[in-house]
């Protein structure tokens, strides 16, 4: 049966991304977090009937796609009912858990860049945050353009060691 | 080393013939090679997608599930003894002391917290955008178009090229926008979002409203009310002055709450109030000087119950 560590390591891991997946579908964050929250809340509350530990993964994005489509029903607009579905029906078919990985990456990517050493972190999510070029980090951090790129290259050796699992 | 950057060059600009070759040398020279070129282009790729990126805030989604399945952190649930529970209130007030005079910028790895205790503070953020934040406040700068709010504080929002969002994010709620003036108030009581110039979105507790130049929406109960109203004491916090003429006390108390942070009511039982009405300006004042003055102005009894300030009987 699920236990609370369990539960808790399985929400740190997956909460993020399944708000990302829901939210690519319903374009609301609010209404996104809440379903995702239900599912959790679900999760526990049934622990004694659910098992899940074979693929955990895979049970909580499947409860959140039905959770969307349980959600589009009671809307009372269909057109935007359908065309929710319809995007839920073209992530099926182009593989919902190789779609949901992506966003479970990006999370985790998010959540390493704190890891790096401080002006590593800085230059890395100045450019890939914020979009900034090399030469306005540069001008904006007082550095060359030259440290820039040197810490850039140092983030990525330091992402993909701290990623390898997922990439 | 060195073939790493020419594959991160590569990622950003077109590589010379001479290092698309060395770059194909090297993956054809081992299995390692070709796997971490293809680990780094995949770290590439993912990378591109955190351009907006904008997390969902876990720690208030696990307290609300915490919440619904009676579920309780392990540190909430273990009992320290008496003794120890003193000692370590001692130490974390120490602690919290230093920083609160500290009152300054706080790292936190890329983003940045402000917190301030006597004093405001003046911050630029990044995409220009200029923010003065109050005293007893903070300011939590997730990336340079997302921020957390504890306070109040006063928003003069750049636009960028690319017409990216600026959102506050506080307490049930969050403030849209691309470029305006605003002032955001954000406490456990008190929610107010008055705009100085341009157009602001509001969602709060689910519900979602837009604001323009001169609007202010304010938390009362459970209700959010919207007014235009372009009072004197929109801003009485950074000049430190609360100006009231021919007010009635009950917008007195409203703009003295709002002042000081620090709700000050009138109770329920008062029925008539219709002749208390004030005009006078308080300079650099103090919660208690301000109190003062209205009790022996209006003959008023004011008691702290719980957290508030109420006043209980008063004579217009």
């Amino acid at each position: 049966m699920l236990d609370k560590t369990t539960y808790k390591n399985l929400f740190n891991l997956y909460y993020q991304a399944l708000c990302q997946y829901a939210y690519s579908i319903t374009n609301d964050r609010m209404e996104s977090e809440d379903m995702v929250q239900d599912v959790f809340v679900y999760l526990w509350t049934k622990r004694d009937a659910i098992e899940i530990s074979s693929n955990p993964k895979s049970y909580l994005l499947t409860s959140v796609r039905n959770k969307i489509y349980e959600n589009n029903r009671k809307k009372t607009l269909i057109i935007v009912s359908n065309e929710d579905d319809n995007r839920l029906n073209n992530v099926a078919e182009n593989n919902l858990e190789v779609n949901f990985d992506e966003y479970l990456l990006v999370d985790k990517l998010y959540t390493s860049i704190r890891q790096l050493p401080k002006r590593c972190s800085a230059i890395f999510a100045l450019s890939k945050i914020e979009g900034k070029s090399n030469k306005d980090i540069a001008d904006h951090l007082g550095l060359s353009i030259k440290t820039v790129e040197n810490q850039m290259t140092k983030a990525y050796k330091l992402l993909r060691e701290s990623l390898k699992d997922l990439i | 080393m060195k073939m790493y950057e020419t594959i991160i060059k590569g990622f950003n600009q077109s590589l010379s013939k001479e290092e698309l070759t060395q770059i194909e040398t090297w993956k054809s020279e081992s299995d390692a090679n070709l796997k971490t070129l293809n680990e780094l282009t995949a770290l590439h790729k993912a990378s591109k997608d955190l351009k907006g990126y904008e997390p969902f805030d876990k720690e208030a989604a696990w307290t609300k599930i915490a919440d619904k399945t009676n579920l309780t952190d392990d540190a909430k649930q273990f009992r320290l003894p008496n003794w120890l529970k003193g000692l370590a209130a001692i130490f974390v007030l120490v602690i919290a002391s230093f920083f609160l005079l500290k009152g300054q910028m706080e790292e936190h790895k890329t983003y940045k917290t402000y917190s301030t205790a006597n004093v405001f503070q003046s911050i630029q953020l990044i995409d220009g955008t200029e923010v003065i934040l109050d005293k007893t406040s903070e300011l939590k700068v997730i990336d340079s178009r997302y921020v957390n709010l504890k306070g109040r504080a006063k928003f003069h929002v750049t636009t960028t090229s690319d017409k990216e969002n600026f959102t506050v994010k506080f307490n049930g709620g969050k403030v849209t926008v691309l470029g305006t003036q605003f002032t955001i108030l954000a406490t456990d009581d008190l929610l107010e979002v008055s705009v100085t110039e341009g157009h602001v979105r509001l969602d709060y507790e689910g519900r979602s409203m837009d604001l323009y130049t001169n609007d202010i929406v304010r938390l009362s109960d459970t209700q959010l009310a919207v007014t235009k109203d372009n009072y004197a004491n929109t801003d009485s916090w950074t000049s430190n002055e609360l100006i009231f003429k021919d007010e009635p006390i009950t917008k007195v108390l409203s703009d003295i709450s709002k002042h000081f942070k620090q709700k000050v009511i009138l109770d329920k039982s008062i029925k008539n109030i219709d002749g208390c009405i004030l005009t006078t300006k308080f300079e650099n004042p103090s919660l208690d000087s301000v109190l003062k003055e209205i009790k022996t102005i209006f003959n008023a009894e004011i008691i702290k119950k719980d957290n508030e300030y109420v006043v209980v009987s008063i004579k217009c």
